[in-house]
Order: C-alpha cells, then sequence, then structure tokens
C-alpha cells in the first residue's frame, strides 16, 4: 500500500483539469453551467472510496429546464405524501455516456485501474477526455426543450424514455407537452390522469390531476 | 543396505521408512543432522535442531535440546507458546508435535526416527580445514557401514560422536566392514562468502607466524563467519527501505560515476545496509568482480587480539542473524509509515534496539557516530537513551580511539549554533536525578571513561607520544586545584567546569576584597576566573586531593604503579566535569555509588596491565602504599545488623592488620601456587577466565592451602569493595569467607610467629559473627514494651521480622516509625508482605505512612490492578500512588496504570493527570494502549487526536477503539465518521486500517461488475437459494455499488455496499420499481450490521432516498440515480431484501449469504 492517500481535495484537483470551458466545478464534484432557460450538470461517475482512490466509470449530462421544474414544484408542493422527492434544480432530461463512447475495453479499463494519484490520473485522462467530450457535443447539439422532447420521442423503446426523463416521466412529459404546445397534450394529460386514478397510488394520482388541473389554465 | 546419518547425539538414524521419509536435510560442519523436512503420508514437517542457547535465556535452565517444529519454536520465541508447551511433547494439530520424539530409548512412537541397523550405509561430511587454509573451502566426506548394533559393551545403540568412533579406512562397498575417506573442495567460487573469506583470511594466513593447531582453529572460525554472512544477508536486507539494486546502483554512482547524488538521498538506513554488504563482497560480486573489490574489514595480520576480534564479529553475527530471521520486515514494522527519515529511524532504532552491544558490531564505526548524530537531533527520552547507550557501550577497545575522535570532530545543530557530538550526548542524555529516569547519563560516562582509559587520549598508555593529541597537551596531565566541601548536605566546590567548542574550559572560583560604593565599606565579589581550556579528553590530576571531602570517590589510579611511589588522581576532564555537575545535586550516598560503579566499570575491562592501578582505587589500596597506617580503620566489618549501641556485632580490619593479611597473602610462599593458577586463567588474552574451585592433581594438603588461599583472595577483594561503600554485602561475604577459612582450618603459618595475630583476629570476627544469634540479638533490642513485640505473634513473622529489617539501620528513628500509631507501620508491613510489595517491604517511612502504605495496600489488593502496579519501577510507582493513589473508585483495570506509563514524563504528560482520560484505558490489551498512544504521540495526527480526547474522552473507546478492533466495521462505517473526526478519516492512518477491512467488500463488488465472474455467479445462485428462486440479480436488475440511501424521511443514512433495482416501466414510460435487493457485506457470518444498516433495516418498508451524488447503473449508462430526486421504494409498502455476504474473516473467499428479511 502506497503510503500516501487520495482525498476528496485530490479528486476535485483531478477534476480541474477536466472542466470544460464556460462550466463551474462544485464543491460536490460535477460540473454545472446555468443558461437563461435551463441548468446544465455535467458528471464523471466516480465511486469513491476515499482515502483510497476513485474509479471512474462514465460520464452523466442532466438538463434542467427551468420552466418545466418551476411548474413540477408548484404543484408537488402541495403534496406532502408523495413517494419521489422534487426541488427547483431536479432534473428534466438526463442522459448517460460510457460503452457508447470509449467501448467496452475503455469501460473495462476505467473499472481495472483506480485513480489514486496524477500518475493513475494520467493514464484515465484520454477516455475520461472522450467522456467529457460526448457529454459537451451532446449539450450543445441540443439545446431547446423542444430539442429534447424530440429526442426522446426519437428513443426506440419505453425503458430507453424511462431513463432519458427525470422520472416521474409522465408528470413532466404533461408539462413539456404543454408547454411547446404539442397538439394531443390535452389527450395525453387525460388519459395519465384516468389511468393513475386507476392505479393504487391515490396520492400520485390526485397530483397528477392538480397538475393537470394547473396546466389547463396556463 | 539403507542409508543413515547421524543425529546430533551421533546415533545413526534412517532417512526413509515406511512411516516417514527425511528431505531437505541440513548437517552441522561436524556432520550430524541439523534440521530437514520430515514426510508423513501427505503432511510435510519442517524440523531443525535447538541447542539451550537457541532458546530464550530465562528457559535454558530447563529447556531440553532435541529436534522442534520450526513453527513451534518460532511461535515460542514470538512468546505464542511457552517452553513448556514446547517441549513437553503435546500433541498439536492432528497427531503433529513441537518437539520431535527423539528419545531413541523410548522409540514407541509411530513415527520417531528409526534407527541404522548392521549393514546400513553411514554417510557423513565434516568440515576439514586444509593447509594452505588458502580456498574457501574443503570438506571431509566418511563412508562406511555399520558394524553391530547395539554396542555390546554398554548394551545401548551405537553412536558415533566423533571421527575416533569411525572405523579405519577398509575395504569396498560390498565388503561389510567397509569405510572410505574422501576429502573435497566445495565448489563456492565467485560467491561473497568466497570473496569475504580469501580477502579476509586467504590470501593473508601463510605468513602468519602461528601454530598449525591455531591455523586450523581461525580458518575454522572464518568459514563460519562466512556461512554466517551467507545466511545474513537478507535478513540484512529487511531492514532497508530501498531494493538491494537500487542500494547498489547509489553506491555505483557515488564510487564510480562521480554522481554522488543517489548516495546523498539514500535514508542513513540504506547506507548502512549497503555498507554492511559492501564489506562482505555482495557488491563486488554483484558487479561481476569488476568493482567493489574493497579492503578486508577484519585484521590481515596476526595480533594476540585475532581471535577475540573474530569470535566478536562472528557472533555479532549470530546475534544479528538469531534477532531478525525469526520475523519478517512486515512484522517488524507493523506500522511502517511516515516519511522516508522516519520510516529509516524506525529502522535504525530498532536495528539497535533489538541487537546487544556487542552484535552493533557490525555496522561501522562511522555510521554509529551517524545514528547518534540522529538521535541527538530530538530530545531524547529514556528508549533512546538507551539507544544511544547501546550504540556507545558496542565500541571495543580497539576501535576507540576513533569513536573519541569522532565524538569531537562531528558537530550537531545545538540552537543556532554547533556544538561537538559530545556535547550534545552529553546534554541529551539525562541522569533525571531530581524527577525519576535511569541513570543514563552515568552509564555513558563511565562508559566514555573506560574508552578513553584504553585508549591513545590516555597518558599513561605507551603510544600516547604518537598520538596527535599528546601535541595539545603535551602529554601531560594539567593539575587543577579541586576542592569540595559538604555544606547543608549539598557539596559546594570551587571548581565550575564548561562546554567550550571541543574543550571544556575550566573556571576557579575567585573571591575578592573589593571596595564599595562607600570608601569606609569593603565587600566580598565571587567570580568565576579561567584557569585553562582543555580537550575534553585532556587527562588532568587533581591537586592537594582528599578523596574524603569530594562528593564523588575519585578513583586514584597512580600515575606511578610502584607502591609507595608517587600516586595522584588521573582522570579525564569530562568525568571531573561529570562528578562537579553530579556533585552539586547529590548527597554523600549516592555519590560513593558512583565511585564503587567505576571500579566495577573498570572490572569489566578484565585482567589488563592498565588494571594494576586499580589497586590503588581504594583505602585498602592506601593501607598496602602504606597512605594510612597503624590502627587507622581500613575496612569494618559489620554483623548483619546494625545495633544501637554501635559496637556488638562488628570487626575492624586496621591498617596494620590490613598490611599483615596482604603480606601473608602475597609475600610468602603459602599462595604462589595459588597465584600462579590465577596467572594463569586470568591474564590478557583471557581477561574473563575463571579460578578453578580446586587444585587439580594435588596432594590434599596443597588443595586445602590452595583453598585457604581463594578464601583470602575473596576477602581482600570484599575488602576492597566494601572500603567503596558497599559495606554490608561486603561484610556478608568476608564473613562467609572467614567462616570458610575457619572451616578448612587457618593456615599453619598462622600457628606462630607474626602471623598469629592473624589467626587471633580471624578467630575474633568468626566468633563475634554468630549468623544464629543474629536473630535473638536483634529480637533483644526491640525496645521492652513496645507493640512491635505482641505483633510478632508466630515464628514466621518473627523470622520474617529479621528477615526483612535485620539489615535495615536500626535506630532511634527506626524504632519509633515502627511503634508510632500504635504500631501501624507492623501492620502495614505484615500486610505488604501478605500482598508480596516485596520491594517496599523494608521502606519503613512508607509503613509508617499510614494513608500512603493504604493506597498501595488497595492496589495491591485488587486482583486487578495487582500484577500492574507491581510491574511499575518503584519510583514510578510511587509517582503513581502520588497523582492516583486516591482514586475512588480504583480504576477498573490494569490498561490505567499501563496507559499512564506511557504518558507520564513523556510528549502525552498532560495526560498523565488526566482521570477521565485513562479510565478510557481501563480494560484494553496492551496493543490497543500502544495503539492509542501511538497516534496520540504521531508527528503529524497527534496534535489533532489529543485535542479531540481533551474535548471528549470517550472517543477513546467510541470511535478509536472501535477503528483498531475492526478494520472492517471501520470500512463500513467510514462515511459515517464522526465529524470531529474527519481528518483521521483522512489519514494514511485511516487507509491503513480501511485497507485491512475493505478487501472483502471490493472482492464483491469487483466481481459483480462482471456478470461472466464467478463471484457474479456464486452470488447470484446464494441469493436464488435464499429466495427459493424468485430473486435473480442477473435478469433485469441494475447495480450500484457503495450507494448512500436516507434512511425513510429522515437524513440518517447508511451505505448499501452492494446495491441491486429492477426496474420496469408502465404504459406511460414510468419507471416501476419491481424489486430492490441490498448487500451487506461482512468479514464474518457473527459480525453485526452497524447502528445504521440495522436502523435501515427495520424501516426498509419506507423506502430509501438517494443521497449520494449522481451514480449510473454498472450494467446501464442511462440508468441513473439522483439526489434528492429518485426515491427506492417498493409499491404496496414490501420492504427491499437485505442480505448479509460474509466470507471467512480473511477477505479472499465469500463463504456464505444470510437473508436478514
Amino acid at each position: 500500500m502506497s503510503d500516501t492517500v487520495y482525498n476528496k481535495e485530490n479528486f476535485i484537483q483531478h477534476l480541474e483539469v477536466l472542466k470544460p470551458n464556460g462550466y463551474t466545478l462544485s464543491n460536490e464534484g460535477y460540473y454545472y453551467k446555468d443558461e437563461v432557460n435551463r441548468k446544465i450538470r455535467i458528471f464523471l461517475d466516480a465511486d469513491q472510496d476515499f482515502p483510497f482512490d476513485v474509479r471512474f466509470y462514465g460520464a452523466g449530462v442532466q438538463v434542467c429546464f427551468t420552466e418545466v421544474e418551476q411548474i413540477f414544484h408548484q404543484v408537488w408542493q402541495n403534496f406532502s405524501s408523495l413517494k419521489f422527492e422534487h426541488s427547483l434544480n431536479a432534473p428534466t432530461f438526463k442522459k448517460g455516456f460510457r460503452e457508447n463512447v470509449i467501448g467496452t475495453s475503455g469501460y473495462q479499463f476505467l473499472l481495472q485501474n483506480r485513480v489514486a494519484d496524477t500518475a493513475s490520473f494520467n493514464e484515465a485522462f484520454p477516455y475520461l477526455n472522450q467522456l467529457m467530450n460526448a457529454s459537451v457535443n451532446f449539450i450543445t447539439q441540443y439545446t431547446t426543450l423542444q430539442d429534447f422532447y424530440n429526442y426522446g420521442e426519437g428513443l426506440a423503446t419505453g425503458r430507453e424514455r424511462a431513463s432519458f426523463y427525470n422520472q416521474p416521466l409522465p408528470a413532466r412529459k404533461m408539462i413539456i407537452k404543454k408547454l411547446l404546445n404539442i397538439s394531443d397534450y390535452s389527450t395525453y394529460s387525460t388519459d395519465v390522469v384516468n389511468h393513475y386514478n386507476q392505479q393504487p397510488d391515490v396520492e400520485e394520482a390526485a397530483f397528477l390531476q392538480a397538475l393537470k388541473n394547473y396546466l389547463d389554465t396556463l | 543396505m539403507e542409508d543413515v546419518v547421524l543425529a546430533y547425539n551421533g546415533l545413526p538414524l534412517r532417512l526413509y521408512t515406511d512411516t516417514y521419509t527425511v528431505a531437505n536435510d541440513y548437517y552441522y560442519n561436524t556432520g550430524e543432522l541439523w534440521k530437514f523436512d520430515l514426510q508423513i503420508g501427505s503432511a510435510t514437517l519442517s524440523f531443525s535442531y535447538y541447542g539451550k542457547t537457541d532458546f530464550k535465556d530465562k528457559d535454558q535452565g530447563k529447556c531440553t535440546p532435541g529436534y522442534y517444529q520450526n513453527s513451534s519454536f518460532y511461535k515460542y520465541k514470538n512468546g505464542g507458546i511457552t517452553v513448556e508447551e514446547l517441549t513437553s511433547g503435546t500433541v498439536i494439530g492432528t497427531g503433529q508435535k513441537h518437539l520431535f520424539p527423539i528419545n531413541i530409548f523410548e522409540n514407541n512412537d509411530n513415527w520417531g526416527f528409526k534407527l541404522g541397523t548392521e549393514g546400513d550405509l553411514i554417510k557423513i561430511k565434516r568440515l576439514f580445514p586444509k593447509t594452505p587454509y588458502n580456498e574457501y573451502y574443503y570438506n571431509k566426506y566418511y563412508e562406511f557401514k555399520i558394524k553391530n548394533d547395539p554396542d555390546p559393551n554398554i548394551n545401548q545403540p551405537l553412536r558415533y560422536r566423533s571421527p575416533e568412533d569411525y572405523p579405519p579406512v577398509k575395504g569396498n562397498i560390498s565388503s561389510s566392514d567397509y569405510s572410505k575417506v574422501d576429502v573435497v573442495l566445495e565448489d563456492r567460487s565467485d560467491t561473497a562468502p568466497e570473496w569475504f573469506y580469501k580477502k579476509n583470511f586467504g590470501d593473508h594466513i601463510a605468513g602468519w607466524g602461528v601454530s598449525e593447531q591455531q591455523k586450523q582453529a581461525f580458518t575454522q572460525h572464518n568459514i563460519f563467519i562466512c556461512w554466517k554472512i551467507s545466511h545474513c544477508k537478507e535478513n540484512v536486507e529487511k531492514l532497508a527501505i530501498e531494493s538491494f539494486q537500487t542500494i547498489y546502483d547509489a553506491f555505483d554512482d557515488k564510487t564510480y560515476n562521480n554522481n554522488p547524488a543517489p548516495y546523498d538521498a539514500l535514508q542513513l538506513c540504506d547506507r548502512i545496509v549497503g555498507e554492511i554488504l559492501l564489506n562482505w563482497g555482495y557488491f563486488y560480486i554483484h558487479s561481476g568482480k569488476t568493482k567493489f573489490n574493497v579492503d578486508p574489514i577484519l585484521p590481515t595480520s596476526y595480533s594476540e587480539e585475532y581471535e577475540a576480534i573474530i569470535n566478536q564479529y562472528y557472533n555479532s553475527l549470530v546475534n544479528f542473524y538469531i534477532n531478525t530471521y525469526y520475523r519478517t520486515a512486515a512484522q517488524i514494522f507493523p506500522n511502517d509509515t511516515g516519511t522516508l527519515k522516519e520510516r529509516s529511524d524506525r529502522r535504525i532504532k530498532y536495528l539497535i534496539s533489538i541487537l546487544p552491544s556487542s552484535a552493533i558490531g557490525i555496522i561501522p564505526i562511522p555510521h554509529r557516530v551517524e545514528i547518534l548524530k540522529m538521535l541527538v537531533n530530538n530530545a531524547l527520552y529514556n528508549k533512546d537513551e538507551l539507544i544511544a547507550l547501546t550504540i556507545i557501550k558496542s565500541v571495543t577497545f580497539p576501535d576507540a580511539d576513533e569513536f573519541l575522535g569522532l565524538l569531537l570532530s562531528e558537530s550537531v545543530k545545538w540552537n543556532n549554533s554547533n556544538v561537538t557530538l559530545f556535547e550534545a550526548l552529553y546534554r541529551r542524555i539525562d541522569d533525571r536525578i531530581m524527577f525519576f529516569g535511569e541513570d543514563n547519563r552515568k552509564a555513558y560516562m563511565l562508559t566514555m571513561y573506560m574508552l578513553w582509559f584504553v585508549s591513545s587520549y590516555n597518558p599513561m598508555n605507551s603510544d600516547t607520544d604518537t598520538d596527535e593529541l599528546s601535541d595539545t597537551y603535551e602529554g601531560k596531565p594539567v593539575t587543577l586545584k579541586y576542592e569540595s566541601e559538604l555544606f547543608f548536605g549539598f557539596y559546594m566546590d570551587n571548581m565550575n567546569f564548561v562546554f567550550k567548542s571541543n574543550n571544556i574550559e575550566a573556571q576557579e572560583e575567585k573571591i575578592e576584597v573589593v571596595p564599595t560604593y562607600k570608601e569606609y565599606q569593603s565587600g566580598i565579589r565571587k567570580t568565576w576566573v579561567s584557569v585553562g581550556v582543555y580537550n575534553i579528553y585532556q587527562a588532568i590530576t587533581l591537586n592537594e586531593y582528599k578523596d574524603e571531602d569530594v562528593a564523588i570517590k575519585i578513583p586514584l589510579i597512580g600515575l606511578n604503579a610502584a607502591p609507595n611511589g608517587e600516586t595522584q588522581a588521573l582522570l579525564p576532564l569530562f568525568f571531573l566535569k561529570y562528578i562537579d555537575d553530579r556533585g552539586d545535586k547529590e548527597d554523600l550516598w549516592t555519590g560513593i555509588g558512583l565511585a564503587l560503579d567505576v571500579a566495577l566499570t573498570f572490572t569489566g575491562i578484565g585482567n589488563i596491565t592498565k588494571l594494576r592501578h586499580l589497586r590503588y582505587l581504594s583505602k585498602i589500596g592506601q593501607a598496602w602504599r602504606g597512605a594510612i597506617t597503624g590502627s587507622q580503620r581500613v575496612f569494618l566489618v559489620r554483623s548483619a545488623y546494625y545495633s544501637v549501641q554501635g559496637v556488638a556485632g562488628t570487626f575492624e580490619f586496621t591498617a596494620s592488620l590490613t598490611q599483615l593479611f596482604r603480606q601473608y597473602y602475597m609475600n610468602g610462599t603459602d599462595c604462589a601456587t595459588y597465584h600462579g593458577v590465577v596467572d594463569n586463567n586470568v591474564n590478557d588474552a583471557t581477561p574473563e577466565g575463571q579460578i578453578p574451585d580446586e587444585l587439580p592433581s594435588a596432594s590434599e594438603e596443597a588443595k586445602k592451602a590452595y583453598k585457604r588461599c581463594k578464601a583470602i583472595d575473596n576477602i581482600l577483594f570484599w575488602m576492597q569493595m566494601g572500603s567503596l561503600g558497599m559495606d554490608i554485602y561486603a561484610s556478608r561475604m568476608i564473613r562467609k569467607k572467614a567462616k570458610e577459612l575457619a572451616d578448612l582450618g587457618y593456615p599453619p603459618a598462622w600457628d606462630t610467629g607474626q602471623y598469629l595475630e592473624l589467626k587471633v583476629r580471624f578467630q575474633q570476627l568468626n566468633n563475634g559473627v554468630d549468623v544464629l544469634g543474629d536473630y535473638e540479638n536483634m529480637i533483644n533490642l526491640i525496645p521492652s514494651g513496645s507493640v512491635i513485640s505482641g505483633k510478632l505473634t508466630t515464628d514466621i513473622d518473627k523470622i520474617n521480622f529479621f528477615n526483612d529489617f535485620g539489615m535495615v539501620q536500626r535506630d532511634n528513628a527506626f524504632w519509633a516509625q515502627l511503634t508510632k500509631n500504635s504500631g501501624e507501620a507492623v501492620d502495614n508491613w505484615k500486610q505488604f508482605r501478605n500482598l508480596n510489595i516485596t520491594d517496599e517491604i523494608t521502606n519503613v517511612a512508607l509503613l509508617a505512612d499510614n494513608a500512603k502504605a493504604a493506597k498501595y495496600i488497595a492496589y495491591y489488593g485488587d486482583n486487578n490492578l495487582k500484577s500492574a502496579i507491581a510491574s511499575l519501577d518503584k519510583t514510578l510507582r510511587d509517582e503513581f500512588i502520588r497523582q492516583h493513589g486516591h482514586l475512588t473508585p480504583l480504576p477498573g483495570g490494569p490498561g490505567f496504570i499501563k496507559a499512564w506509563t506511557k504518558m507520564t514524563g513523556d510528549a502525552l504528560g498532560e495526560f498523565a493527570n488526566n482521570v477521565p482520560v485513562l479510565r478510557q484505558f481501563d480494560n484494553m490489551t496492551d496493543d490497543m494502549i500502544d495503539s492509542i498512544v501511538y497516534e496520540m504521540k504521531h508527528a503529524d495526527r497527534g496534535a489533532g487526536v489529543r485535542s479531540r480526547i481533551k474535548q471528549s474522552p470517550g472517543d477513546i473507546n467510541n470511535v478509536m477503539k472501535p477503528w483498531l478492533q475492526d478494520p472492517a466495521f471501520a470500512y463500513a462505517a467510514r462515511d459515517n465518521t464522526n465529524a470531529r473526526w474527519l481528518d483521521w478519516r483522512k489519514s494514511i492512518f485511516a487507509k491503513h486500517i480501511f485497507g485491512l477491512g475493505r478487501g472483502f467488500e471490493n472482492l464483491c463488488t469487483d466481481g459483480l461488475l462482471d456478470k461472466n465472474s464467478g463471484v457474479f455467479d456464486d452470488v447470484r445462485q446464494r441469493i436464488l437459494n435464499a429466495t427459493q428462486g424468485t430473486k435473480d440479480i442477473g435478469n433485469g436488475y441494475d447495480f450500484f455499488p457503495s450507494i448512500q440511501l436516507k434512511i425513510g424521511n429522515t437524513e440518517n443514512y447508511f451505505v448499501a455496499d452492494q446495491l441491486f433495482v429492477k426496474y420496469g416501466v408502465d404504459q406511460f414510460d414510468k419507471d416501476i420499481i419491481e424489486d430492490i435487493i441490498i448487500l451487506e457485506t461482512k468479514l464474518q457470518t457473527t459480525t453485526n450490521l452497524s447502528a445504521r444498516q440495522l436502523e435501515a433495516l427495520q424501516n426498509a418498508s419506507q423506502g430509501f432516498n438517494v443521497r449520494s451524488l449522481s451514480s449510473a447503473s454498472k450494467y446501464d449508462d442511462n440508468i441513473r440515480l439522483n439526489p434528492n430526486s429518485d426515491k427506492l421504494v417498493l409499491p404496496g409498502g414490501a420492504s427491499p431484501t437485505f442480505f448479509k455476504l460474509f466470507d471467512k474473516a480473511d477477505g479472499t473467499e465469500i463463504q456464505g449469504v444470510t437473508k436478514l428479511n
């Protein structure tokens, strides 16, 4: 065992090296940039095991469209028994980057080569850099709420959409359809409310009903 | 015909039988089996022969030499089993024993050695020193058949103890009396030991004018040294930080590439290791014999000291080998953390502390000096003082000049200036007379005095003229007017001695009458006037020296050894400074003790020529020289007790009687034989020689005369010792020897003439010392009617009282102490006896102090505390009682006392009075106390640890102990570390602790990352089995390791070591959590969940909010958990399922899984 420690401050120093232009590194260890309509968070995923090391294993992007989350929050706060939590910074969408960027071999390299000092960080750096570039490119390519909505609609499976949206998806999708003036908003929201009214979670059904009521007033 | 070998006792043994096979067998140089592997069925056991000296010193009287299992013997050496367990033949494990059942006469064990029988072929290899002794090395190979069995003459198995027992060369292999001998040069070419042998011995022996017998003996000694060197190489390397190659390269760069930087970067421990390996030839061989063909380190020409020097070197190697062989580097340095320098210092301190002074001889003198410099750079606590002393004591006489020279030429930083290493050591090594501690400075000074005495710095040595120091003081001592007088129990003197660079300035008190500002008055002004600045090693004599007037008895070493010639005190200036410094603080009695120490120190030199001067050391010497005469008392032999009246039971050796006694002993013919035996046995070559008890091969009368002279010699010796202050013990010895003399019958020469007085006086001495009457005499002295007699109700009480107080000076104050307050002191004495407070049993002042005695009795009376308090040194114990004797309740366990000893008088002194802190240690093991104290003292972490402990002593047991005790628990709970201890959690120490605990968790997590791994399959099957096939982590689950989850709706959280979540989606793409599995890894099935984990388990149905920063599933990068957003809750109030995954406690293998809910 080496006689040096690797603590969060060392981790933060290494994250600083990878920081993209225009982003700020938070004390918790993610990059963020707040724009007019959205808040962007980029995570370099890492299992932290201080004072030993960290194990990087991917990257993730979260985008909070402020208008969506404000509406969500305004209604959510009246329902104290809901089984999900919410904050105004909650992501609206999230997406991960891993094998699709660095391949299986890159992923395996990161899993097997923990970062415990600058030397090991330098070895991981090329993969981390690729992951960061992919994350930033995605954010640059998809900018508006419409872009993200379209991206989601283009996904092939319900499982993929369920992962792309921050859950609960039906509530957020209702809000987005309303804000984007998507033509099937009314049908969609009515179907959602009706469906969840048939489900055992009455609190959630009530929340969705209240949300629809609110959206209908906009 | 079977092949057989010889056991250590000469018995022929078979190597292969139906029940066992011997393999990897090694032999002593005399041919006997030394160590071997024994294969019995599928088991292989390793044995070696262990002789008495291999056992611990304390066990050597009760051990049985023989073949022992190495693992058992190591366990014994490391304290794991006792000598009784080792040697009892106890069965361990599956039929194994520590001790090989080599008792041939009772060979009923099914795997005992089988003896060779007639016709078996014995093969023996013995070391053979072969002329001209320049090759390394020859063996003689003997091969012969066993002729008969057993030996018909003694009806016991035949033994072959030496070549004399082997049959003569004869016949061939097929004949029954076959025997042959071959001399073979073993191939050790191009090895370091071969180089060492030739370099240090083989290339030089031809020209030595010594007998063949001596040459053979020296050859054998040197081969032994080389063998030991080959065995010690890896042990030396254990003490290095860097690898052999790195050290070699650094030496290479410095020596051959003009690049000293790598060498300079080596830590001192690595330089020492390098220097040793260099001198042993390992660098030379490693270089392909192109470099480092360095000079020999052993003498290459013969002198009288040669044998002693090589013996000492060999013993050093043996000691080093024994002290390092049984320990791995990890065992030696279990907490090998810190900077490189700290690690180096640790190694050096360890090296010095484990080795006896003699073994340190393998470290070159300049490096020993380097170590001393390292030590004095910091304040020395007792342990470090002892390490420094060990080094100083390791210096042998031939090295005295070099060592003394380096102590002056080497300087160290002291505040803002440089001082000599000699001075720095003097300042650092402290007697601490006024507190508790050892007389370490005294030991330093006595050792230096001894080295000085034999060095060229002593003008009595003939070669001083050639020494450059002689220029400094022209080969002559300086005479100082040193005077001293007793003043209120302390000695005041007229001189002062101050270190000044390489010198000591002697200052004399000058008293002047000076005018004051008023003309009609005058005043006294005392000033110190320099009388000279002298080299520290300058020899001085004292002018007008009166030995009864100085605080410390100064040994009188005559410049002229002739009796009645000029005698003066001769001593090195540094020793006078020490006497002066110490005398200022001490009373007479301690001073006398020092004089005795001086005498005993020089006794250690042996009977070298210079020691003859020491007879001037005492009053007896003065009587011999005629310095005191007539009826002046030389020595008073006391009875076994002091009497109030003062005269009964004493016997006075006057000067005239002493002179007569000496005259008989020295000049008469009666003791000439005895003198001859002494000269033959104790001389410069054998200073440690013993004088035989009996005169061999002589008439009965001659034998008796010899014994008489020995008794007289003993009496003279004890008179000398007694006159130096050891009077009570000397009195006992003189009385004993006088009794022996009487029993032998006084010498016939004492029947008439001048020596008749000796007989008369010795009869008086013997009659006056009636040992049997001692008790009654003493009891009679107990003041009549005192309470004491009434308390000594049994014979046992009376005998104990006599034994305990017979040697105590019993004046009126003594009786007063014992009788006051109705004899409380006697009651306390009885209790002290019952409780075995032996070292205070005669401390009358303590016994009479009822309150204090009660504290001792309380601690000794508590079974939990008794051994801990008894183990303290008296002074330390007294200090402990002073500080903590009053505690109510008493400490709950011995850890309190042990922790106190580690803190008092140390960097942790502030805690020695902190009862709440000390109580935390009550029931801790020594190891745990050591670990916590280590943390408290740590250079980097210590300040923080101490500060927190001061604020909250309970943290010792609530935070520190759990960490140290259970690394797995510490690792599992690492994210719940008490906020005050966060910096500890970040430290290298935490890394070390966690490292012990995280192995198993990592094994599981890493295995579960890969669905194709054996671990994944194993865990999957175990969970399937535990859930009747309902939960399959291989089917649709996502995996998140080490996730912090908040419990219910609280902020409390726990760490799920491995979290599995099975997601589904409904028709509106909403996540449906179908199942949650949480695994907690534990080192053992009995290891409990942490408090938070338990809380999580009990409240599982409420679900868990994610606390960790955004995490992605290891199986799908788009499945992400977000803090304060995702809640892990199952529909319908179902609970996530918890499992405990545990291993065999070594962190290497999954042993089982337990479903917890």
